[in-house]
């Protein structure tokens, strides 16, 4: 069992994925936005997060750059999830170092399949 | 941060779990139309219907087999199918046509769901779902098999059609390229030789076939008539025709080589090769004697020639040696005919002989081609040629099931 931090704005991506991971076994917690999430990672300290890329105040892009740079917390596996068909989105969630990147919808046995990748080559 | 609350939402978490399973079919559904979208085989697209819907539906195992009706055989599992292979092909064959929107069967203990692929919306083949030990599969999960299975069925006829197409170009193009090199080896007719009304004429069959017809005059100004079938069709019987056609002419030139000689000749240098091709070629071959009014024939094994001396009875001239490329050595001798005014002999391949009523499976026969024959007496030679190819055009109501060459020598 992981302790893993769900970061999305949709409060249907957010019991879709709680339930998922949950039934998988794993310890889930939930944020609504970059801020929130920034502060619940430091607070919790997750063995992997999950972000959506597209949220209000701070998005995927900057919660993952404000994790990046404190020392304490950039080992943590992140994946970035996205709705948006836009290119520039991709090319920015290409250009911050994430483990998992993946657009949504995704199906429910990918999310756990990549969540157990990434906590095994931790 | 929002900790989930400990008394859950037992609803909420309901919805959402149903949601999930939606949202997973509608991917899956998505996976696979993409996975089909860039097959050509009916085969991987087939093993992706099988792993797809079997993950779905959260099958055990499960099978996919297309009838011949479909225009192809095919039986795809998964791997670690509970059912063995000859249990999935007998379903597959008893369920394969006309069957239900979908057909739940207990076999070996197991229920087994069956749903058609339809192909131009008739079944011709059959998805099978093996359930895990249990009731088997409710109505949604046979719902979902069945629009998978409808959805392979559209992408299978794509498939299909685009194999179908392929074959037939290639076939096409096999056939105008055998047409090509034999249009190529026809030779024009001949320089005009005093006495004699000489006409030869070829007319393929759907698939172009090893008859061939040649004329080449000699050094010594007697001019050489080749009448020839080699076995086969398509591109390596015009192969074949254009080694053999070099192969008479080369021995031809020898000016002490008879009708009789060039055919041994022509045999010792071809009988290699279409002996190791298990092939063989009739040939007939009539030299004209210029001033002496009469031909010099020899036969390696074609269909008999018809002799019709002026005011005389058509009678069949049969071979007395075998095909070109069935012995090591072939010998004969040549054979004397007069060829004065009137008097006629026509050559034809077997597409006449053998020519056939459709429905009946009547063939032409020799007494037709001789009584046709006698008919013909009076007439020019091409106007021979023509009127074998309206009998025997009217006699198989003008479907020629194979090749047929003529070649008419008469004395004027």
């Amino acid at each position: 069992m992981a302790r893993i931090l769900v970061v999305d704005d949709s409060v249907v991506v957010r019991r879709m994925l709680g339930l998922v991971l949950e039934r998988a076994g794993h310890d889930v917690s939930f944020a609504v936005d970059g801020e929130e999430g920034l502060r619940a990672t430091a607070s919790i300290a997750p063995d992997l997060l999950i972000t959506d890329l597209e949220m209000p105040e701070l998005d995927g892009i900057g919660l993952v750059r404000a994790l990046r740079a404190d020392p304490a917390l950039a080992a943590i596996p992140v994946v970035l999830l996205t709705a948006s068909a836009d290119e520039a989105h991709h090319r920015a969630a290409g250009e911050v170092q994430v483990e998992g990147f993946a657009t949504k919808p995704i199906r429910s046995t990918e999310v756990v399949d990549l969540v157990a990748s990434l906590l095994r080559g931790r | 941060m929002t900790r989930r609350p400990p008394d859950r939402d037992e609803e909420l978490d309901a919805l959402a779990s149903e949601l999930i399973e939606v949202q997973d079919q509608l991917l899956a559904i998505y996976d696979l139309a993409q996975v089909m979208r860039g097959q050509l085989e009916p085969e991987p697209l087939l093993d992706a219907l099988v792993g797809e819907a079997g993950k779905l539906v959260r099958a055990e195992g499960g099978f996919a087999a297309l009838e011949p009706a479909a225009g192809v055989s095919l039986l795809v599992r998964s791997p670690g199918s509970p059912l063995d292979a000859t249990s999935e092909r007998e379903l597959a064959r008893a369920f394969g046509a006309g069957l239900a929107p979908a057909v739940s069967a207990l076999i070996d203990g197991r229920r087994v769901l069956m749903v058609p692929i339809p192909l131009r919306a008739r079944p011709s083949g059959v998805l099978g779902l093996v359930a895990a030990p249990g009731p088997g599969f409710d109505m949604p999960k046979q719902k979902l098999a069945t629009a998978l299975a409808a959805l392979a069925g559209a992408q299978l006829e794509g498939v299909l059609l685009y194999q179908e197409t392929l074959r037939r170009t290639r076939v096409e193009l096999e056939f105008e390229l055998a047409r090509w090199v034999q249009a190529g080896l026809t030779p024009p007719p001949p320089a005009r030789v005093p006495g004699l009304d000489v006409f030869a004429e070829s007319r393929a069959a759907l698939a172009v076939g090893g008859d061939f017809f040649d004329f080449h005059t000699r050094d010594d100004g007697r001019l050489v008539c080749v009448l020839g079938d080699v076995a086969g069709k398509g591109v390596p019987a015009a192969l074949l025709v254009a080694m053999a056609r070099a192969s008479i002419r080369t021995a031809s030139r020898d000016p002490a080589s008879d009708p009789a000689a060039v055919l041994g000749a022509a045999n010792a240098e071809l009988g290699e090769d279409f002996g190791r091709l298990g092939l063989f070629a009739t040939v007939f071959i009539a030299r004209v004697e210029p001033g002496a009014a009469s031909l010099l024939v020899a036969n390696a094994g074609h269909s008999p020639v018809v002799y019709r001396p002026a005011g005389g009875t058509a009678r069949l001239v049969r071979a007395q040696a075998p095909p070109l490329g069935i012995l090591p050595e072939w010998s004969d001798a040549s054979r004397s005919l007069r060829l004065g005014r009137d008097d006629m002999l026509v050559a034809a391949t077997d597409g006449f002989s053998e020519a056939e009523r459709e429905g009946t499976g009547e063939l032409f026969g020799y007494d037709r081609v001789l009584e046709l024959t006698e008919r013909c007496a009076g007439l020019s030679a091409a106007e021979v040629a023509a009127a074998f190819f309206a009998a025997t055009d009217e006699f198989s109501a003008g479907v020629a099931g194979d090749d047929r060459t003529v070649l008419v020598l008469r004395g004027v």
